[in-house]
């Protein structure tokens, strides 16, 4: 109990996101794990609690495939320097995701590549270090 | 129903014991709510008196809003008894989960107190009026009343997330007790609390440092926790931001459990 309580805060040290606590936890993405989304903005959901980027991403066979990708609050990317016309519909990006563990079309955001080679991140993910996870022992 | 003598009291707290001149008047106002209300509690509703906004300036500078800091904490509570075996439950689950925790309803629903003080990210404000404190917080928009007109806390308390707020000032420090919290208010991840769960807090400036305010925070609840938990909270001053909004409804794609909505 001590222990997990530890490892609670310790998540903090490593850059605790304040979307975890105030909202929901991230568990269900496997933040081991990198992908890479090269695609169309169909939709930039800038709302609370958290932004979304709708991606569409041509597959192998031509078809086009839906990418769902979750993000920070637009509080935190606010103060983060972004702003809400951040990406626009039409907007050719390449996004990097934690992908969901369930196989599903969705991840959560660690760095988006924009056309004019703007990128843009997340300070809150330093390193490789899982974000907004109780992890307990 | 307060009496005149309690309610003067509560105003020399308000302004550091510095305030002769105002107590006369107050006592009077407080003999008249006593009529007009006919000793019912609604008659705290005279915590603006006209006329007392100047004597807030003798209280310390707590403008801008603050952002809580990172820093190792103490170890976490010691809990005992169903709590303990709740807790054990709860953190076999999310081992099991890859750290995802059991949860009912939205992730919409604020934490409550103690945690609503422990959000990282998103500040938070104070603001002063007579005769109370107001607390406002970024995240879910939320807002903690602490009343330091020197009354006490309800007979008749019903549990809410932020809970009863009663404060008074001792010097600089605003002393605040909280009680009546909610069941579904965690103290922690996976920890629950009884309704003798009672926090106290000492909120000030650091002595070394005016942007930096201190929340000392000890939680007691004699049936929960094998002893008294405390912990310091530390946050940053920012004088030229503000609070923004948080409607946390605005799009909860995930109110149905863990990122349902993606296709």
């Amino acid at each position: 109990m001590k222990r997990g309580w530890t490892l609670w805060w310790a998540a903090g040290l490593l850059g605790f996101s304040g979307a975890a606590l105030a909202h929901h936890s991230f568990a269900m993405f496997d933040q081991t794990q990198r992908v890479a989304l090269h695609g169309t903005v169909r939709q930039f959901q800038w709302t609370n609690p958290h932004s979304w980027i709708y991606l569409d991403v041509p597959g192998p066979g031509g078809a086009s495939h839906s990418w769902q990708v979750e993000l920070n609050s637009p509080n935190n990317l606010k103060r983060q320097g972004w702003r809400s016309d951040a990406m626009k519909p039409g907007d050719q990006v390449t996004v990097v995701i934690n992908p969901l563990r369930d196989g599903r079309k969705g991840g959560l955001f660690v760095s988006a590549t924009l056309a004019n080679g703007t990128v843009l991140g997340d300070p809150t993910r330093r390193g490789n270090a899982p974000i907004n996870v109780p992890s307990v022992k | 129903m307060i009496s005149s003598a309690a309610r003067t009291s509560a105003w020399r707290s308000i302004v550091g014991g510095a305030i002769l001149l105002a107590a006369g008047p107050l006592v009077i106002a407080g003999a008249a709510n006593t009529g007009a209300a006919a000793g019912a509690q609604t008659s705290h509703a005279a915590s603006f008196p006209k006329g007392h906004y100047a004597q807030l300036d003798s209280l310390p500078d707590w403008g801008g809003v603050w952002t809580l800091g990172f820093a190792r904490p103490p170890p976490g509570p010691l809990l005992k008894g169903k709590y303990l075996q709740h807790y054990q439950q709860w953190s076999s689950f999310v081992k099991a989960h890859h750290g995802e925790a059991p949860h009912s309803g939205s992730y919409c629903r604020p934490p409550g107190m103690p945690t609503i003080m422990m959000v990282h990210q998103y500040p938070i404000e104070f603001l002063f009026t007579p005769g109370r404190v107001t607390i406002n917080s970024e995240a879910w928009m939320q807002r903690r009343v602490i009343f330091t007109d020197g009354r006490g806390h309800p007979p008749d308390l019903d549990p809410t997330f932020n809970g009863d707020s009663v404060g008074n000032w001792q010097g600089d420090t605003l002393v605040v007790e909280t009680v009546g919290l909610k069941p579904v208010v965690q103290i922690a991840n996976g920890m629950e609390h009884s309704d003798r769960l009672r926090i106290v807090e000492r909120i000030h400036l650091a002595r070394n440092d005016p942007d930096t305010l201190l929340d000392e925070m000890t939680l007691y609840d004699p049936l929960a926790l094998q002893q008294p938990w405390s912990t310091t909270l530390s946050y940053k001053r920012s004088r030229d931001e503000q609070l923004l909004e948080f409607v946390c409804e605005e799009n909860d794609l995930n109110s149905g459990g863990s990122d349902s909505a993606i296709q």
